[in-house]
């Protein structure tokens, strides 16, 4: 496999070859979810509102065009998909969405919990039709409860999903994590049961409806912090604003980097690293003495670094075989050797945007490894194929549809 | 009859630490059966040291390596061996394991697997059709950092995590705990889930080998692509969002009391401000359109903070949704136990020791997604260490009782670790005065109805 591979790749062999899966998701975490099956092989079309999933007028966007079809975050979430359009509001594109779900294993959507019921194209009703189908809802905070029609966002997904309460420093407020780390979390899990509902249905016959809720997502990597409380009644707090550098990033000479204790590297190797030999003095070589020195040692260890390198301090703490890291940037990240040999990105050649190196392959595997096979759709790019070819519409019909505002 | 996903499916777990232990909880409720594996002098780090986390009423108990509440969450409903892999006669019974089972996980480093014969080729001639999964820090290949010690602590500096995580004015910024771990392990779900449909098609295994730092690089997309093609390095802005305003994270009555808040339209705007007791602020130029209340975003969160510190982050969020505004209080470890949402939909899940564990009743993080036709639920508690070595080289494999006895001799297996400590219990009064511990509840096992 070369990262080179063009959409001229004759065939996807990957572990979900021949799965077909409808994404009805406008959204970062259903997108998402329907990337990772399509990486891995299987077939995947994006039926989308004729003006656009609300995620093509989201940013970043190319050279700054917000124009719906320079949307980077549409490009990276829908490669490996095809694109129709389909009003689901108007009755013919609800005929049409049941007259397409006999030949779909997999449906996912995240819209608000109800949404489709009402307009009589929910689980309920497409199971009907299919009675194996699979259906994965990824919504904010899940199909059943008080909350379900609550609206989520990003920050309320980490709110509520506990991992805000220990993240930040006291004294200030509770911070997220950057970026829209839930939302890919609600898409991860999304397809990871999905997978696992696939591998059932196919041996049994027995489709789901598939219920994963975002808060949730974020609470399960909160499973330290969790038990706290029925164990023995504790709350975690924040770390404290000062004192805490140990573990945390330290500024060095041209960013940031972290050092922990443990791995293969041993106290004084971590003494050594740093340079200082204040570090050997039992107030910071004992691990109890350090615990409580820490607002001293970290003078000492920010002092030390601060005229050092960060690619440097790297090689050495490697050396030493130090628990490390170095804050990278997203540039260092796109031109970084290790990803380079896991081959981790693929060239996309986009209509509108061009060649692009895109974050590719989640994991590695052997038999059956990522493959590329196209950029995003554009929008309704493979309506004449599902609707003229696909579904036998005439021609005329097929116009009629676009002008009626159906597709 | 409702069945689980993964009834039938044997899983050798032969992980430590975070990331696939918890994924192995995860496929024993999926209906897997999942065999921990551990070396008698390799006890899993959560059931050591730092990681252990909580005991039960901070308690140590006589069998200290059995009681952590990280061990506990994340090896629920498997089964436990213990087998010295240093020794030929414990790689020749996990061998014997590989024989009967569908999925080997794993996270040693890349050389160990090797020199033990059981890296993917050789797992292979055990068994043809056998998926194995490999996790470490940087994934295996020839690529410069594979051989580096890794672990989800300091990867997030190194996967750009904390590059965009920190507050709106301060330096980059780590937040959770152990974040990439996760993503490995929700990934490993999905490796698995995939390899095992794969195999059930076509009758060939395959191996699975996640890097960590790779998955926390995904989760960068966005970054990436525009740092490529935009030229900018995006960074850190705190709890705001790159287009709605306001949005942030405010303090509600009471001690570290929080709630968050998004506002990203006209009406959500003119709901906020009729809230606040501000109708004036709906047409005030400064704040009437969506551009200036980015630009005006500080001036308009210190009047928001000055209205939601007097009012309780439950009535804050429901005040709020009823308006159409994204919103939701910071739930801490107890709040979690005690929301209705959480509650309604049974995301903790009660696990009844039996008696002579001297455990309780707990409750654990299940997982966050429901399916339909399918009852998943944590299977049971986790196993005491080495609990099922009799049941599974005796019963499963067929090992005489003389040889194994000798391993029990050579200390080969064990039921009890022979190296590892516990963290000494701090008692909570001086965790709290120490900051160790943000708040204390000393009747919860009575508010959680465990007792």
């Amino acid at each position: 496999m070369t990262s080179t591979q063009s959409s001229q790749t004759p065939l996807n062999h990957g572990p979900l070859d021949g799965v077909k899966v409808l994404d009805l998701s406008e959204d970062i975490a259903g997108s998402f979810c329907g990337r990772l099956l399509a990486d891995y092989g299987a077939d995947v079309l994006k039926l989308e509102p004729p003006t656009g999933a609300a995620l093509r007028r989201m940013g970043p966007f190319f050279g700054d065009d917000p124009h719906p079809e320079k949307s980077l975050f549409y490009l990276l979430l829908n490669l490996n998909k095809k694109g129709a359009t389909l009003n689901l509001e108007t009755v013919t594109g609800r005929n049409i969405l049941k007259r397409l779900v006999p030949h779909i294993d997999v449906v996912i959507e995240s819209y608000r919990p109800g949404y489709l019921a009402d307009l009589g194209v929910g689980y309920d009703d497409l199971v009907a039709e299919n009675p194996s189908l699979i259906m994965t809802s990824i919504t904010p905070f899940g199909q059943t409860g008080p909350y379900s029609q609550y609206a989520g966002e990003e920050v309320v997904n980490y709110a509520m999903g506990l991992i805000m309460s220990i993240s930040g420093v006291q004294g200030k407020e509770p911070l997220k994590h950057g970026g829209f780390q839930a939302q890919y979390e609600g898409g991860l899990n999304g397809a990871a049961a999905t997978s696992m509902a696939v591998f059932m249905q196919e041996s049994t016959g027995v489709g789901q409806h598939i219920d994963v809720s975002i808060t949730e997502c974020v609470a399960s990597s909160a499973m330290a912090t969790q038990t706290m409380y029925p164990f023995m009644g504790g709350t975690l707090p924040r770390r404290p604003a000062t004192g805490s550098n140990f573990g945390h990033p330290m500024p060095c000479k041209d960013g940031w980097i972290i050092v922990q204790t443990g791995g293969g590297a041993t106290w004084p190797d971590i003494a050594d690293f740093f340079g200082d030999p204040q570090l050997m003095e039992p107030k910071f070589a004992e691990p109890a003495q350090r615990l409580r020195n820490t607002v001293e040692l970290d003078k000492v260890v920010l002092e030390s670094i601060k005229n050092r390198g960060k690619w440097d301090l790297f090689t050495k703490a490697a050396e030493k075989r130090m628990l490390f890291g170095l804050v990278q940037t997203p540039s260092e990240l796109l031109d970084c050797p290790q990803l380079e040999s896991r081959n981790f990105y693929r060239e996309v050649d986009h209509p509108v945007i061009g060649k692009v190196k895109v974050p590719a392959v989640l994991f590695n595997l052997s038999l059956t490894p990522y493959q590329y096979t196209g950029p995003a759709p554009t929008l309704g790019q493979h309506n004449a194929e599902i609707y003229v070819d696909g579904l036998e519409y005439s021609r005329e019909d097929y116009v009629r549809l676009r002008q009626l505002d159906v597709i | 009859m409702a069945r689980l996903p993964l009834e039938g499916i044997r899983i050798i777990d032969s992980t430590y630490v975070f990331a696939l232990p918890y994924a192995g909880g995860l496929l024993a409720d999926l209906g897997a059966e999942v065999i921990k594996v551990e070396g008698p002098n390799r006890p899993d780090v959560t059931r050591t040291g730092g990681y252990a986390g909580a005991f039960p009423e901070n308690d140590l108990g006589d069998d200290w390596w059995n009681r952590p509440s990280t061990y506990n969450l994340i090896h629920r409903g498997k089964r436990s061996i213990t087998l010295d892999m240093t020794d030929e006669r414990g790689r020749n019974i996990f061998r014997e394991l590989v024989k009967v089972s569908d999925v080997v996980m794993e996270n040693f480093t890349p050389r160990v697997m090797r020199s033990w014969d059981l890296d993917y080729p050789n797992m292979k001639k055990l068994k043809p059709d056998i998926i194995m999964v490999s996790n470490t820090g940087y994934g295996h290949g020839g690529g410069p950092y594979s051989s580096y010690p890794a672990q989800a602590t300091t990867q997030e500096a190194t996967h750009g995590h904390c590059w965009i995580t920190g507050y709106n004015d301060g330096g980059p910024s780590k937040a959770g705990a152990s974040f990439v771990d996760f993503l490995s392990t929700w990934t490993a779900l999905f490796a698995i889930g995939s390899a095992l449909r794969y195999r059930n098609k076509t009758g060939q295994g395959q191996w699975a080998d996640l890097g960590m730092y790779q998955a926390g690089v995904m989760f960068m997309s966005e970054y990436i692509l525009d740092a490529q093609v935009n030229g900018r390095e995006g960074g850190r802005i705190g709890n705001r969002h790159p287009f709605r305003a306001p949005q942030g994270c405010y303090p509600a009555l009471g001690k570290d009391q929080w709630i968050t808040l998004s506002v990203g339209d006209d009406a959500g705007w003119a709901g906020l401000c009729q809230l606040m007791g501000k109708p004036e602020l709906v047409a005030d130029p400064e704040y009437a359109d969506l551009l200036s209340r980015q630009k005006n975003h500080d001036q308009i969160d210190e009047i928001i903070e000055a209205w939601t510190c007097g009012v309780d982050k439950y009535e804050l969020m429901h005040s709020l949704q009823g308006m159409g505004i994204p919103a939701g209080p910071v739930l801490n470890s107890k709040d979690i136990h005690y929301d209705p949402q959480f509650k309604s939909r049974g995301f903790l899940e009660r696990v009844d020791y039996p008696k002579e564990r001297n455990m309780g009743s707990r409750m654990f993080i299940g997982r966050p997604y429901k399916f339909s036709n399918s009852p998943l639920a944590i299977q049971g508690p986790s196993p005491t260490f080495g609990q099922h070595n009799e049941d599974v080289i005796q019963g499963l494999l067929g090992m005489d009782d003389a040889s194994f006895q000798s391993l029990v001799q050579d200390a080969v297996v064990a039921q009890v670790p022979l190296t590892g400590e516990p963290t000494p219990r701090i008692p909570e009064t001086e965790a709290l005065e120490r900051g160790r511990l943000a708040d204390w509840d000393p009747d919860y096992l009575k508010n959680l109805g465990l007792v």
